[in-house]
């Protein structure tokens, strides 16, 4: 019987897992792929790390500094194990693995699901049109590009202007594609200015804002795209249709968690997040269960998640000694104006300490306040210098300002 | 836009203001809100530099590309250059993280350096 099972070996899963270790537990990671690192192995440009280490590390050398910290703390690795299901027993959890030897069964007395998010596609954003070949995600690209040195086609079309289509873009502009071109909807791009500025301005990258493509043009192979304005609805502008010739598409349409093994198990699932619901260590609606990293909510810096995940490893430790006195009730934390996501969803320990509290904003606002009320009276205020939806805010309340209280709203305002 | 005005994003907060450089011997910055966005559009009106990361081919190794970046900012104007003189070439597994893979990249006095270890496989 192992303490804890770690399932997924990306940073978060890493992180979670040698800080276990090194608490003396007994830990396996389980990972699907036969190398740890996660996403971040393809993320092969730089800007990781900035936050823990003060230092702009490229996603495998980020990777690699917490491979090195779960081989120094012996955590158990086991590569090419994909987790089919989990049961759950009177104390403990029953895990059925696949692997290339056959299926093999692990029993834990708690279990860290660290599975990541996978892309949205055409059909989730409405691309009409024909099912040809060459269309694709962005992460797809990415991965055929850096791991395989595969070019997706010579003439291709992103759709979407967040951060993963922005990098995408500097990787075939320099990887010599012949024409690129990127549309999104929003009035600006919704990455990072500075992924903005190095991976597209930089290189005078054609791109048009609000405007999306309407449907997909071609038999076998993508002949072209049927590109269309939209306001600022995101409604499709009726006679500004343009047929724009290209051999593959590319989406960057974003990212949802993974949260259909949390939900089996029997964990509530937050619609606004597309995660598991959690306390404030990261704790699922099941106990024993917890979720870290881009499972949770799709993190913009890996560093936050990591730091998570130090967060949930406190957690675990708590409830595998049995510590850690929890609420009869525990405090729900509840999005209100202007916010669209609120992570932890509740908070459920008595203990002491500071609260770290993540949101993601439903407007762009300069000198934004940010309220967090209860039954009508502010309880703390936050001032932010900028805040826009594709960035995710954080706030440090003490306990003792939410405590005793049923329900919590943050407003943005 | 003419030569001597060059847009460029701020990229020192999430505002991302757009800032216009005026080029001249004083190089202007317009379209700033803040001290920072006035500092950061000075240095990219007169020296404007960036990491450069690229893959190139590895044989006889787990993956068929190895992740290699500039272990320093390069100027921007080089950064072609600089995946020029990638393209084509080839190294051999093992490799481990740091190891230079280009001396002196196009003539950056930078060098171009492996991102991760790649062991050998047969
Ligand atoms: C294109 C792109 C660019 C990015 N750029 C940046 C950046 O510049 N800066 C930054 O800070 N962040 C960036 N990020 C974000 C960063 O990559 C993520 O925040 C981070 O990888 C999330 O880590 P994770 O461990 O939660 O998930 P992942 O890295 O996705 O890891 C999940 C792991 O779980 C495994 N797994 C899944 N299901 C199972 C199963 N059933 N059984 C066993 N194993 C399983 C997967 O194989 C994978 O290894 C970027 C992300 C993308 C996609
Ligand atoms: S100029 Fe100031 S406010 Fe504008 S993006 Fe730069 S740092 Fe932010």
């Amino acid at each position: 019987m192992k303490d804890a099972v770690v399932i997924g070996g990306g940073p978060s899963g890493l992180a979670a897992a040698s800080e276990l270790a090194k608490k003396q537990y007994e830990i396996k990671l389980l990972e699907r792929n036969d190398e740890l690192g996660g996403l971040l192995q393809q993320c092969i440009h730089e800007g990781f790390g900035t936050i823990l280490f003060d230092e702009s590390l490229s996603g495998p050398e980020f990777a690699d500094v917490f491979i090195e910290k779960v081989d120094d703390a012996g955590v158990e690795v086991e590569l090419n194990t994909y987790v089919k299901s989990v049961e759950k027993k009177d104390d403990h959890f029953e895990i059925l693995t696949v692997t290339g030897e056959g299926v093999q069964n692990i029993s834990a007395r708690s279990l860290v699901y660290a599975i990541g998010c996978r892309e949205r596609n055409r059909f989730e954003i409405k691309i009409g049109g024909t099912r040809p070949a060459g269309v694709y995600t962005a992460g797809t690209v990415q991965r055929l590009v850096n791991l395989y040195g595969i070019l997706p086609g010579k003439d291709p079309i992103i759709v979407g202007g967040g951060d993963v289509g922005l990098i995408v873009a500097r990787h075939l502009h320099l990887e010599g594609v012949d024409s690129l071109m990127m549309v999104y909807p929003e009035e600006f791009f919704s990455g990072l200015p500075r992924n903005a500025q190095q991976c597209i301005l930089d290189f005078d990258i054609p791109y048009k804002p609000r405007t999306t493509v309407k449907r997909i043009i071609g038999e076998k192979k993508v002949e072209a795209v049927e590109l269309v304005e939209v306001d600022e609805n995101w409604a499709p502008i009726e006679g500004t249709e343009e047929t724009y010739g290209c051999d593959s598409v590319i989406l960057s349409v974003g990212l949802i968690p993974y949260s259909e093994k949390v939900e089996e198990l029997g964990a509530v699932i937050d619609p606004r997040t597309g995660g598991p619901e959690v306390n404030e260590f990261f704790e699922t609606s099941v106990d024993g269960v917890f979720s870290v990293g881009n499972l949770v909510q799709i993190f913009d810096y890996v560093d936050d998640a990591v730091k998570m995940s130090f967060v949930a490893a406190e957690g675990v430790d708590d409830y595998l000694k049995g510590a850690g006195r929890k609420r009869d009730e525990p405090v729900r934390l509840k999005p209100g104006k202007n916010v669209r996501s609120i992570v932890p969803q509740r908070i459920a320990h008595e203990s002491e300490g500071k609260i770290k509290i993540f949101f993601r904003p439903g407007l762009e606002k300069e000198n934004a306040k940010v309220d967090i009320r209860s039954e009508g009276r502010v309880l703390k205020s936050f001032k932010k210098r900028y805040i826009r939806p594709s960035t995710l805010e954080e706030l440090e309340v003490s306990r003792g300002v939410i405590g005793g209280k049923k329900e919590v709203v943050v407003d943005v305002r | 836009m003419s030569d001597d005005v060059k847009e460029v994003l701020c990229v020192r907060c999430p505002k991302g203001c757009r800032l216009k450089l005026l080029l001249g011997e004083e190089v202007a910055v317009k379209g700033h809100e803040c001290r920072l966005g006035e500092e950061y559009g000075k240095k990219e009106a007169t020296d404007p530099e960036r990491v450069v990361p690229s893959t190139v081919k590895i044989m006889d190794a787990r993956w068929p590309r190895l992740p290699v970046r500039s272990e320093r900012a390069v100027p921007l104007v080089k950064v072609e250059e600089v995946i020029e003189e990638l393209r084509g070439l080839e190294v051999e597994a093992p490799v481990k993280k740091g190891d230079v893979i280009v001396e002196n990249v196009a003539e950056t006095s930078v060098d171009m350096i492996a991102e991760r270890d790649m062991e050998r496989e047969a």
